[in-house]
């Protein structure tokens, strides 16, 4: 790697890493470094600083929480990968990004604040309806998934903001994500994440989203309705898909057509569906 | 003791966990980076190179520019061809500071149109990549035999139809990159090369300097594909600064760098029409085979002039009327990559024979039946002699090894459980192996021996396959023969790797050397022993006396026999010609149209089989690089001529996951080609076989998937295509 020059800064904590970020607008926080380090080999972008925040060992867990979890945001891949409890649509998750030595380095948070429109734990944390857990100068505030992704590599971060911690109040019984993509470390094509709440058969919850299908990852709103209260009959399950292709804006690129995203949103979204309930 | 023919492992990889010695790990004292600036347009005039800014910086050398004329020569012709050719060329202390340094040459560029497609530039009003040859066409030969236009009117069908080969990035593990050092006498050039000694000679014209001022050294090397053949600018412009600075100068691409850079694969489109009966025997092709050969003919013409001849394989037909063309076009020079003209022509043929198939009616493999060569030798109408093989019985017997018709039922069974798989076979002929090629083989004093060679294998284990030949002529334990290459102070000719020529001719010279050497060494022993003598096994013995070979070589080192200690040998090698079967099957999502390979089978005869190991291995990445060409590898460029596939991020290669298994069998009773070996070469018959098989092997699933006829005709396939021919588009 030759990048432009940049200083290098081990912080030793979280408020030290908060403060140098917020004096300097062209620092930026190092993580795994899985989608920094290829932007600085390709000198696409030049920080004066680089903080490193990876040794913050008290930003890597998981926990269960009640009926749900908290992930520290320096959680690897891996570790989540390795995840046996409950929200086990993590571990299926995580199995899908790149390749064993990405996910050994890259980060749970450093993926959702770097906000690629087509990585999977957006898509995946938007499902789970989690809560992003964010420290800055100003103290630590609390922004829904929802409201996190807000375009392309763009989110609700403020200057000096750091992402420390996923939230998830309530794990689905029943969850899955499916990725289609042209080979196993690319990116998606589109890319699904279901959560469901089952009762007699009959979906009574459903959270769906989408990513890879946009400027941002999405919620699948049309597609949640046109399940929930219903069993999911192949019927339905045509239904999400016609909703799912429906509702996305997915656009042209060099590794797919809008259209052909459009219709895999929807063949993603049936899959998860049919995944999470076991079909 | 016999080693040819035996699964020996590797002995020239020992080294390769503790002190592997690729390009970029060699360090020379006072050694200084290079780098490049770069054509950010595919097409503009260069009007003003500014390298003073980078010049001013702390730690900047030296900086070459179109000003600085030749050798460096950038900017030929006050322009730049595609996007990524070097404009100028920036020497510092540090390569930090030399890629700061880079962003501070300036560059005044006068935009032109690019013309991006093969088939538009050779229409009237392109935009001229040339304007000195007044046409984008750069070279156009009639290969012709028979009459074709007669035998087309005379055909009970015709078609017509254009084929398109997409380009490739050849990704080599190691990306290109060369150090170079001048001590006032002699240029040591250290090259991630496949040609060393081109490289030599290369470097010693430009420089205008004798052969004995260059010294090319070959490192271990991670791999080539046919990308390092071509001696670049870049190789000779470092060569220059070391030698005008008078210190070590370093060029290693970043693997961006390499993709703007390096040759690129395939290319080529055959427009044609072929006539046939109506019981599938094809009569005629004419048509052309064009080669988007980009910005600079390196090798456009040779790619499409070999895919016009080997376009029969070795099928009957006689009246053929084949154009090869070469067209100028704003992308990075075309290069031969991994088959090099013949994995297309495979592709083109064997795609005439399906088409044939699906026209009358017949098996595919009926149609080739009917269309087969008996055996060899066989003059093929395009001036090719093929040296030996029984095409027909062969083809027959691989039909039957490769258990072809079992996957069609096994498809046709699992289609009942809603799984969708599809089976494509090929026949193919290629040719391998031209030129000359050296060896030298040195007795050393404790009847040990040194076999130097002029090709310059770089992960392909010619070095084993080598000392295995080397080792069975002098009768000498395997351990007692050291093969050494790479380093034109060892050998003083040869021509490299490349073409499946490696073990054939390099092993063919070892062989005759090594011959001569024994030939000399039982003179020499019957001198000694005082009469005519036998050898076998290290020992020469007269009567009731004996000598052993490390005697001899000992008696010859110290003057008591006069003898030579040292054989070399200049080998004309002839092209021969392997043959073989291979057979894909997919799997695929008819929901999304995405493909997985999951098998690949063949039957080759590549001749006499000199380690089955290492064969095995040439099959298991041939294979998968044919494969890939069909199902993942595309390069894609913009109207304007700007790569959209700039890097792995976009640009797909297989890695393990996506292999499909390997079931390679081998003739068992090769036919040997006509050079001490016996053999014919490997390397490259598996991407020749496999392209061609996993086209049909992926129409064959859609068309299970719908029941529909449908046709194939370029690579690679997207997913989103096959989807879209699923669903019922065109």
């Amino acid at each position: 790697m030759i990048p432009p020059q940049f200083e290098y800064h081990r912080a030793s904590s979280l408020e030290e890493a908060i403060e140098i970020l917020s004096e300097d607008p062209n620092a930026k926080p190092l993580a795994g470094g899985q989608s920094l380090i290829p932007l600085l080999k390709l000198r696409a972008i030049a920080p004066s600083k680089l903080v490193d925040i990876g040794r913050l060992k008290e930003l890597s867990y998981i926990r269960p929480e009640g009926e749900g979890l908290a992930i520290g945001a320096l959680t690897t891949h891996w570790d989540l990968e390795r995840w046996a409890g409950p929200c086990g649509v993590l571990s299926e998750a995580a199995r899908q990004i790149g390749d064993p030595q990405i996910r050994a380095m890259g980060t749970i948070g450093g993926s959702l604040a770097h906000a690629d429109p087509a990585a999977d734990w957006p898509a995946v944390v938007l499902a789970l309806g989690a809560t992003i857990e964010i420290k800055g100068p100003s103290g630590p505030r609390e922004v829904p998934a929802e409201d996190f992704f807000q375009g392309p590599y763009t989110t609700a971060l403020q200057q000096g903001e750091l992402v420390v911690g996923i939230r998830i109040s309530r794990c689905p019984p029943k969850a899955s994500y499916v990725k289609i993509a042209r080979s196993h470390n690319d990116f998606a094509i589109a890319g699904v994440a279901a959560a469901l709440w089952v009762k007699d058969g009959v979906v009574e919850e459903a959270r769906l989203a989408a990513t890879g299908v946009g400027l941002k990852p999405v919620r699948l709103k049309r597609a949640e309705e046109s399940i929930r209260g219903r069993r999911a009959t192949a019927d339905v399950l045509a239904e999400v898909a016609e909703a799912a292709s429906k509702e996305v804006e997915p656009i042209s690129d060099v590794r797919a057509s809008a259209e052909y995203r459009r219709a895999m949103a929807g063949i993603a979204a049936r899959r998860a569906v049919r995944r999470a309930l076991g079909l | 003791m016999r080693y040819v023919g035996k699964p020996l492992p590797r002995l020239e990889d020992y080294h390769l966990l503790y002190q592997a010695r690729y390009l970029d790990d060699i360090e020379l004292p006072g050694m200084l980076y290079a780098g490049f600036v770069r054509s950010p347009y595919a097409h503009a005039r260069v009007k003003r190179v500014d390298a003073s800014e980078a010049l001013a910086m702390p730690g900047v050398v030296a900086a070459f520019t179109p000003q600085s004329g030749k050798p460096f020569d950038f900017a030929p012709g006050g322009k730049v061809r595609y996007q990524g050719e070097a404009v100028a060329m920036v020497v510092a202390v540090d390569r930090y500071t030399l890629y700061d340094a880079l962003e501070k040459v300036y560059v005044d560029y006068e935009p032109l149109p690019a013309v991006v497609d093969p088939l538009k530039a050779m229409e009237p009003g392109a935009p001229l990549v040339d304007e000195s040859l007044g046409t984008n066409v750069s070279r156009r030969e009639k290969y012709a035999s028979g009459d074709a236009e007669r035998a087309l009117s005379s055909s009970d069908r015709v078609v017509e139809e254009t084929l398109t080969i997409n380009r490739v990035v050849p990704s080599p593990m190691e990306p290109h990159g060369v150090l170079a050092a001048y001590d006032g006498r002699t240029l040591l050039v250290y090259d991630s090369t496949q040609k060393p000694h081109i490289v030599r000679r290369e470097i010693a014209k430009s420089l205008d300097v004798p052969l004995t001022a260059v010294r090319v050294v070959q490192p271990d090397v991670g791999g080539g594909f046919g990308s390092k053949i071509q001696v670049y600018p870049e190789e000779v412009r470092v060569a220059a600064a070391a030698m005008a600075l008078r210190r070590p100068v370093k060029w290693v691409a970043t693997r961006s760098e390499d993709f703007k850079m390096t040759t690129y694969g395939r290319g080529l489109i055959l427009r044609y029409k072929a006539g046939f009966t109506k019981d599938g025997v094809l009569k005629a092709i004419k048509g052309e085979v064009v080669a988007d050969a980009g910005a600079y003919d390196w090798f456009g013409f040779d790619l499409a002039s070999t895919a016009a001849t080997m376009l029969p394989a070795a099928y009957k037909v006689r009246d053929l009327d084949i154009d090869a063309v070469s067209v100028l076009t704003n992308k990075p020079p075309l290069g031969p990559y991994r088959g090099a003209g013949r994995p297309e022509a495979t592709l083109f043929i064997e795609r005439i024979m399906d088409l044939i198939a699906d026209e009358t009616g017949l098996d595919p493999v009926e149609v080739r039946r009917r269309n087969l060569v008996e055996a060899g030798p066989y003059d093929n109408p395009l001036g090719l002699h093929y040296d030996s093989g029984e095409y027909l019985a062969t083809f027959n017997r691989g039909i039957e090894a490769t258990g072809y018709y079992d996957l069609i039922r096994t498809a046709e069974a699992e289609k009942t459980s809603g799984r969708i798989l599809g089976v494509g076979m090929s026949f193919y002929v290629e040719i391998t192996t031209y030129g000359h090629e050296v060896a030298i083989v040195r007795a050393e004093r404790d009847g040990s021996f040194t076999v130097a060679v002029g090709i310059a294998p770089h992960g392909q284990g010619d070095a084993t396959g080598i000392a295995q030949l080397v080792a069975d002529e002098l009768q000498v334990p395997i351990e007692r023969v050291r093969v050494i290459w790479g380093d034109t102070d060892v050998v003083p000719d040869g021509m490299g790797t490349d073409g499946s020529r490696s073990l054939t001719a390099g092993g063919s010279a070892a062989v005759l050397a090594a011959r001569r050497l024994l030939a000399e060494l039982k003179r020499a022993a019957e001198e000694l022993l005082g009469g005519p003598a036998e050898y076998s096994d290290g020992v020469f013995r007269s009567g009731d006396r004996a000598i052993s070979i490390g005697e001899v070589v000992e008696a010859i080192y110290r003057g008591k026999v006069k003898a030579q200690p040292e054989a070399v040998e200049v080998y004309r090698a002839k092209p021969t010609f392997p043959y073989g079967v291979g057979v894909v099957m997919v799997e695929l999502d008819p929901e999304t149209g995405l493909v997985k390979p999951l098998l690949y089978r063949s039957y080759d005869d590549i001749g006499v089989v000199v380690n089955p190991l290492l064969v095995e291995g040439q099959i298991h990445g041939g294979a998968l690089q044919g494969i890939s060409q069909v199902l993942y590898e595309e390069v894609v460029y913009d109207q304007d001529g700007n790569l959209a596939t700039p890097n792995f991020a976009f640009y797909h290669i297989p890695k393990a996951v996506e292999a499909p298994r390997y079931e390679p069998k081998l003739a068992e009773t090769p036919h040997r080609s006509d050079h001490p070996t016996g053999t014919k070469g490997v390397g490259e018959a598996p991407t020749v076989a496999a392209a061609a098989a996993a086209i049909k092997a992926v129409e064959d699933a859609i068309r299970r998937a719908t029941g529909r006829r449908v046709r194939l005709t370029s690579t690679p396939i997207r997913p989103e295509e096959i989807y879209k021919l699923i669903r019922g588009g065109s």
